[in-house]
């Protein structure tokens, strides 16, 4: 099992890298800052594009976020997703919603009248979803009687699963309020249940599941607007803070 | 800024390449085959090796399942897509004058469930109420006697049928 050391090793560098910038640029300046805060709203294009590219593949997810203080964000994702699973001894179809919920933290200190973000973001995912076994092989290491394959679908609904998720992401002002943002995700399978005499190859939201790990992996690439609510002038922030 | 997006685009193509195909492991409890021991019709607790025992399935294909040996067990795979699996047990005795052949046919049925193990294996197949059906054919058979030991092949820890001769 290498693949989990690797990952931790990619997570830590991000957050070395976060760190390391946050330090970088120490505000000398003694020009008024304003912060703008609202709630921002925007959809994954990840999403669609692979809907588009990909046989099999439906989804789509809402984003939104909302500044609460300066470096700290509340965020949220809401989703819909529809794969169709197949393994050379397995063929299934996950589909169902989701919700992540939790809050994001800017690591990135902007310069004046910027609104960057590099992000590092921790959520609670739950989803509620339905899978489909299409059809299987029984497994068989003797050549004398291969396995037929059996068509037998059988549906489980009403399932559900939990998990943890660490989110790492730029954020970029391209536009006046207008953001793109690009994220990676690392899961972590709190509790799911199973399918009687079946397993999740696929759960919407945390992706597709791993035999001998509780890890998933995940992407996203989103373009949100920022609706303004109010704003605070930095220097007053900073000084409460420092 | 460039810097950066190139960095995490590294670090996203980093975390996509780690996944790699699933493939069963061959130490993964899969199909579990027919263990078969050979015991001495005498004493019928001894094991007692079969000379020139050759086995094969029973049907229009005759596959070779074991070649002809000298051995007192076996393992026999049933099949996993229907209810019974039929073998010719074959014993050859090579003289310097004659080859004599016997053979005897057993019929195996039993009742299957497939029960899923996980994404890389898919199902393995488990088998109860094993039955075999065997006619003695008197002196002329070279199997004496057909013992099942355990009706359900769900592992392969002990021998699930001891056939005496």
């Amino acid at each position: 099992m290498k693949r989990k050391p690797i990952l931790l090793f990619c997570i830590s560098l991000l957050f070395s890298f976060g760190i390391s910038a946050q330090n970088k640029e120490t505000a000398q300046d003694s020009l008024a800052k304003i912060d703008r805060y609202g709630l921002r709203v925007g959809i994954d294009l990840a999403k669609p594009i692979r809907s588009f590219l990909e046989d099999g593949y439906t989804g789509f997810e809402i984003v939104g976020d909302f500044r609460v203080t300066k470096n700290f964000y509340a965020a949220a994702e809401l989703g819909n997703e529809s794969k169709d699973w197949t393994e050379p001894y397995v063929s299934s179809k996950t589909s169902g919603s989701y919700a992540k919920i939790g809050f994001d933290f800017n690591a990135y200190e902007n310069w004046t009248g910027m609104n960057n973000a590099i992000n590092l973001g921790l959520r609670y995912g739950f989803s509620t979803f339905k899978q489909e076994l299409l059809s299987y092989r029984v497994y068989t290491s003797n050549p004398i009687f291969p396995s037929e394959i059996v068509y037998d679908p059988q549906t489980f609904s009403g399932l559900t699963a939990h998990w943890a998720e660490l989110i790492v992401g730029v954020k970029a002002e391209i536009a006046k309020n207008l953001f793109l943002s690009l994220n990676a995700q690392l899961k972590l399978n709190l509790s799911e249940d199973m399918p009687e005499n079946f397993g999740n190859l696929y759960i919407p939201g945390f992706n597709r599941t791993y035999d001998y790990s509780k890890f998933g992996v995940g992407y996203g690439y989103t373009v949100s607007y920022m609706i303004p609510i109010f704003k605070k002038n930095r220097s007053a922030a900073a000084t409460e803070e420092e | 800024m460039f810097k950066k997006f190139a960095f995490i685009i590294l670090i996203f193509g980093m975390l996509l390449s780690c996944t790699r195909d699933d493939l069963c492991p061959a130490d993964t409890a899969t199909t579990p085959s027919m263990l078969v021991v050979f015991n001495d019709f005498q004493n019928s607790d001894n094991r007692k090796a079969v000379e020139g025992l050759s086995i094969e399935t029973d049907d229009l294909e005759r596959k070779i399942v074991v070649a002809r040996s000298t051995t007192d067990s076996v393992v026999l795979p049933l099949d996993v897509n229907g209810q019974e699996t039929a073998y010719r047990f074959i014993k050859t005795i090579i003289t310097e004058t004659d080859t004599i052949v016997n053979i005897d046919n057993i019929l195996f049925t039993y009742d299957k469930n497939d029960v899923y193990v996980n994404r890389a294996c898919g199902f393995r197949a488990e088998f109860r109420n094993l039955n075999a059906e065997w006619q003695s054919q008197g002196s002329e058979s070279w199997i004496k006697q057909v013992i099942i030991n355990r009706d359900s092949i769900v592992d392969e820890t002990e021998a699930h049928l001891t056939i005496l001769h």
